[in-house]
């Protein structure tokens, strides 16, 4: 009764039977998809894994390149946007016409165009950084598969200036030399990874959510170069190749004090936006990476070395030999024949002769050990890319010959800056800094990220031999030395000329028809700012570095003082250098005429012979030092060196306490405040810098 | 007396329905919730497999689940219809049915009236709507066979009445479904036909005489077809064109092993970044397999096996045979395809178009299923015939009119017997 009709049946216990028998061969087939499964992923993942397309793809974002400015904040380098085409060859429908179409806009040939949109392949760049109107042309085609991106193109707006120093970029805009290169990280800023998955047309599927670029931006870099001076030296430098006809040409421009280098032309100049269009050789910034034998604007290092071993005054007077002389079988020339100089002729009128015979007094290994100091044979530290440091035989390796030349500047090797760091060492109180070419780095809103601090390398000389160095310096400049073209109205130019003799790479001998023209030299002589030194390489014609270079130093030396605002020294305060007047008749060349300035010249040596000169002032201030009751007025201290601050406490009887080191920048108690005896004196000194320099600046007035 | 007779007949019969009612077990829950699960497991796949595609070529992410979602709507109607419809209307309807489908088979073969869709005319498309009549072809060809094997009954045996009509009837529809072609459906319904044949007793060496010779045609419809050729060499080998026609299946077995035993975890899979085409239709299984590893797909085999044996069990305990070779038909149906597209996904069968019922993104084949669900629920109910038990009770009532016409007529004509009537 319960039971249905169907149940009842007596086949249903068949049927049944048979309904099971189906069933279960279902069960067994999905039995066989779990083990199945289990093989796949358990056994067979490893294999299958291998199989897999690679899926994940990380797409690094470039964030906008740091732009980079000269010390004024110009633009050197920046960053624009410009468009790129990139194609998706496999979504291209006719491949054939899109082709020709592209072609045509893009004024390449059809072929390349072609080839590009080979659909084997899923991504390619069409054309990279091309003018906004020639890919909003292709856009407007709208063809599938082609597509527009934004990339940012580095440009360099002042063409060809300072380019060797730039450097440039690659097409993905990594920085391939100069600064580009040197701080690529810098400026590249953080390039964001984001992690993705590529899909099977290739495209990128983000994962997360991208960020934002503009938090990644890079910094830009602020040069110690000052634009208009390393304009005027490229042009100047330019000039007066093509005038002498030379191969070539370095201006280096160092800020004495602090060594930052606000100039470094060299020729032919090269502009980055076209890099392509010239050579290696022209990408190379060869103030630092060509070396050549720097000739006679050393002698003042060898002065001053010997003024510092105490082996000469500026009175000691040499015999030149009449402007010959042989050592073994060589033969030294002077130019002009000079009886007798004293030590501050020698520069003045750069006596090979004399300059060995003054070397000597203080013997070659010496001699050897200042060049070391003044930086020559060792790399200055720039911080780009090539730079060479010369070379400079050990002492031991020099023939005596070898002695005679390294004493006036020829068998050894050095780059220009070189020869312009080791002059400012003489212009900074014998300091040698190191030189820098990055003055700041700042974030993308301008706030200073990174400040490099000047940086003293060594003192290689006194402050007082400094001094009388750049005395004798500044006789080459005047009436009777090599660069009277070099002189300017309102200041004393302390300088040497140099020039060198090459050897000819052919006949492995000294050429006497190629050499480097030099004239190195700074200003204002008294209290220098700027060091300039300029070289021209194998001028025709003449080959005089007083000639063909001074002329070049000068005018970068009013561009100068022009630009950063040199004042004149008081009148009162600048060196009685000036020949005098029954001497200045003319050229000076007979050795009876200077033999007779020679004369006259040790009163002046006398005027300007400084126990400790730069103390001169400050001497004064303490003498006039009013004794109050109960106490003594402090003295200006500010400017002074370590020594010199020590010295000047002692006087007051008291050791000042010392804190950093350099010159003094602030002092308590102040200046013309009431010192007791017993008081602490504390000095802050600080590495020159522009602060400073402005510090110091009302001094200047307040001494008259 | 007849009076009497009828009286006792009226008794007796409201009696057997009041036992019936009382006897009347609920409709199975478990195959319901079965379904359920595996419905929501489909749409949650179904987002994960097509949501990057659907974003980027279609309204948004969202899109294809909508379309889903909608289906399910309307699948629900058809599964409360199919709940409420007594499915002895099955077996009554079965021809006006059988021809509708016919009418269908025919008419999608009609350019402009059939739409075109990966080079296969298999849809009707009004109005943004589209609908496979496959899909209904084979239910209705199940319901066919359940009614034919049943009616029959032990003469099945008979290869005259047993196998004849049904080769006749089902080899027709799959005559028109090649045409179109749908040659997974049509593998289906023969597999289907066999297997009712199978059960409801027909001699096994015809069957196997038949399945040869529908193995020899299988081959030669293979073998003239270069296309189901290059699929079968795909399934033997599919690394050796693993760029070409291998390349779906070949994909579909890296992106299941690559997930590994744990899985990718639900929304990792790499597969949906376009490298296995039809993801989320046919290939959905590789995408449970991928995220959900192992533990996924014995959870997808678990609800299929699940719904297997609810529907054995309905079929079981069905009210009479052709509820219950109904009900293991359409369980049947649904079992071999989930089994053959699981199969085809782990390269265990070549690749055939099927999709996997419930799971998978297709409009007429889940609301097709959720009819055959609703269907499945009305048989479980196991409610007595109560259209067959009133049969006496409408003959009566038929038998009653008919006189009273009669006597009326009569009575018009001869005024004599009206009054003699009347005064009786």
């Amino acid at each position: 009764m319960t039971m249905s009709s169907w149940q009842e049946n007596n086949r249903s216990k068949g049927i049944k039977i048979r309904m099971a028998l189906v069933v279960s061969l279902f069960l067994f087939g999905l039995c066989a998809v779990i083990g199945r499964v289990y093989y796949l992923q358990a056994i067979a993942q490893e294999d299958l894994e291998a199989k897999q397309t690679v899926v994940d793809r990380s797409m690094e974002f470039k964030p906008r390149r740091g732009s980079i400015l000269d010390r004024n904040g110009k633009e050197l380098a920046i960053s624009v946007k410009a468009p790129s085409i990139y194609v998706h060859p496999r979504q291209i429908e006719d491949r054939d016409a899109a082709a020709t179409k592209l072609a045509e806009i893009l004024q390449k040939d059809r072929e390349t165009v072609y080839k590009k949109l080979n659909p084997k392949r899923t991504y390619a760049w069409l054309a990279r950084q091309i003018p906004p109107d020639v890919a909003n042309q292709i856009m407007e085609l709208k063809l599938k598969g082609v597509g527009l991106a934004q990339e940012h193109k580095r440009y360099y707006p002042q063409q060809g200036l300072a380019g060797q120093i730039l450097g440039f970029v690659g097409i993905d805009n990594n920085g391939l030399e100069g600064i580009e290169s040197a701080y690529e990280s810098k400026l590249a800023g953080d390039k964001t990874k984001i992690m993705g998955k590529r899909d099977a047309q290739g495209r990128m599927m983000l994962t997360n959510e991208a960020p934002k670029i503009e938090a990644f931006e890079g910094a830009s870099i602020e040069l110690t170069i000052d634009e208009r001076i390393q304009r005027v030296a490229e042009t100047e430098l330019n000039k007066q190749i093509e005038k002498y006809n030379a191969k070539g040409g370095y201006a280096v421009v160092i800020h004495a004090r602090t060594g930052e280098v606000l100039a470094l032309a060299n020729t032919p100049s090269f502009d980055p936006n076209r890099f392509r269009e010239f050579t290696s050789s022209d990408w190379r910034l060869r103030t630092i990476t060509d070396t050549f034998e720097p000739g006679s604007v050393v002698k003042p290092l060898v002065l001053a070395a010997a003024l510092q071993e105490n082996t000469v005054n500026l009175q000691t007077r040499f015999d030149c030999e009449n402007g010959r002389i042989k050592i073994g079988r060589y033969s030294i020339r002077d130019s002009h024949a000079h009886e007798t100089l004293t030590s501050a002729e020698i520069v003045q009128v750069s006596s090979n002769i004399c300059a060995y015979k003054m070397a000597q007094t203080i013997g070659r290994e010496k001699l050897y050990q200042y060049y070391k100091n003044f930086g020559f044979g060792a790399r200055t530290g720039l911080g780009v890319r090539g730079e060479q440091p010369g070379l400079v035989w050990p002492a031991e390796r020099w023939a005596e010959v070898s002695f005679a030349n390294v004493a006036f500047g020829q068998g050894f090797t050095a780059t220009p800056l070189q020869v312009a760091n080791a002059t400012a060492a003489i212009a900074n109180g014998g300091m040698l800094m190191k030189p820098r070419l990055v003055r700041r780095i700042l974030d993308r809103d301008g706030n200073v990220v990174e400040q490099p601090r000047p940086e003293l390398v060594r003192q290689v000389v006194s402050p007082q031999v400094a001094e009388q160095t750049a005395r004798a310096m500044a006789l080459v400049t005047v009436e009777g030395g090599t660069a009277i073209q070099a002189a300017m109205d309102d200041f004393t130019v302390a300088g040497k000329t140099g020039t060198a003799q090459k050897v000819n790479p052919k006949t492995r001998r000294y050429d006497h028809r190629m050499w480097v023209a030099s004239f190195v030299g700074f200003l204002p002589a008294e209290n220098p700012e700027i060091v300039i030194a300029v070289s021209v390489d194998e001028p025709q014609r003449v080959h005089y570095g007083g000639v063909v270079s001074a002329p070049v130093f000068k005018k970068i030396a009013e561009e100068a003082v022009h630009v950063l605002g040199i004042l004149p020294v008081p009148e009162s305060e600048r060196w009685d250098v000036a020949p005098k007047p029954e001497n200045t008749d003319g050229t000076a060349q007979s050795a009876e005429k200077v033999a007779a300035r020679k004369e006259v010249e040790p009163q002046e040596e006398q005027v300007f012979d400084l126990g400790a000169s730069t103390l001169s002032d400050v001497s004064g201030n303490v003498e006039t030092n009013i004794r109050v009751d109960g106490g003594i007025r402090m003295p200006n201290l500010r400017g002074l060196t370590v020594r010199q601050a020590i010295e000047q406490g002692r006087r007051l009887g008291a050791l000042p306490e010392i804190n950093g080191w350099g010159r003094v920048v602030s002092q308590s108690p102040e200046a013309g405040e009431i010192w007791k005896e017993g008081d602490p004196i504390k000095l802050e000194l600080l590495p020159a810098t522009d602060t400073m320099l402005i510090a110091e600046e009302p001094a200047l007035g307040s001494g008259e | 007396m007849s009076a009497d007779v009828l009286a006792t007949l009226a008794k007796q019969v409201t009696g057997k329905a009041q036992m019936a009612q009382r006897e009347h077990k609920g409709w199975d829950v478990w195959l319901l919730f079965t379904v359920f699960v595996l419905i929501g497991l489909g749409l949650v796949m179904l987002y994960s497999a097509s949501a990057v595609m659907a974003s980027q070529r279609m309204a948004g992410h969202f899109h294809l689940v909508s379309n889903q979602l909608t289906k399910f709507g309307l699948g629900m109607v058809l599964l409360i219809a199919g709940l409420k419809i007594d499915y002895r209307w099955y077996k009554r309807l079965i021809y006006p049915m059988l021809g509708g489908v016919f009418l269908m088979l025919v008419a999608v073969l009609i350019p402009g009236v059939g739409a075109v869709q990966n080079g296969a005319r298999r849809w009707f498309s009004m109005g943004g709507f589209s609908f496979q009549p496959a899909e209904v072809a084979k239910i209705i060809a199940v319901m066919y066979l359940a009614y034919s094997v049943s009616k029959k009954g032990e003469r099945m045996g008979n290869f005259a009445v047993g196998f004849i009509p049904h080769l006749m009837t089902i080899g027709l529809m799959v005559a028109l479904l090649m045409k179109q072609p749908d040659f997974g459906s049509s593998v289906i319904l023969l597999t289907m036909m066999m297997i009712l044949l199978f059960v409801s007793g027909a001699k096994v060496v015809y069957l196997s005489i038949f399945a040869g010779l529908g193995a020899v045609g299988a081959y030669i419809a293979i073998t003239n077809s270069e296309y189901r050729m290059k699929r079968i060499m795909a399934f033997l080998d599919p690394w050796s064109d693993r760029r070409g026609i291998g390349y779906q299946i070949s994909e579909s077995l890296i992106a299941i092993g690559s997930g590994g035993v744990q899985g990718k975890g639900l929304g990792n899979g790499t597969g949906k970044l376009g490298y296995v085409p039809e993801l989320w239709n046919d290939f959905i299984g590789t995408i449970v397999a991928e995220e959900l590893g192992l533990w996924g797909v014995v959870l997808l085999v678990g609800l299929f096996a699940m719904f297997i044996w609810r529907g054995l069990k309905i079929a079981y305990h069905a009210h009479d045979s052709f509820g219950a070779y109904l009900a293991f038909g359409l369980t049947a149906m649904f079992g071999l395809q989930a089994t053959a597209n699981l199969c085809v996904v782990t390269g265990l069968l070549p690749t055939k178009g099927l999709t996997l019922p419930f799971v998978s993104f297709g409009g007429s084949s889940l609301i097709m299923a959720m009819f055959a669900t609703g269907v499945l629920l009305n048989i479980s109910k196991g409610a007595p015939d109560l259209w067959e038990l009133s049969k006496a009770d409408r003959k009566k009532h038929r038998a009653q009119r008919k006189w009273d016409r009669k006597r009326d007529r009569i009575l018009n004509r001869r005024d004599d017997l009206r009054d003699k009537f009347d005064e009786a």
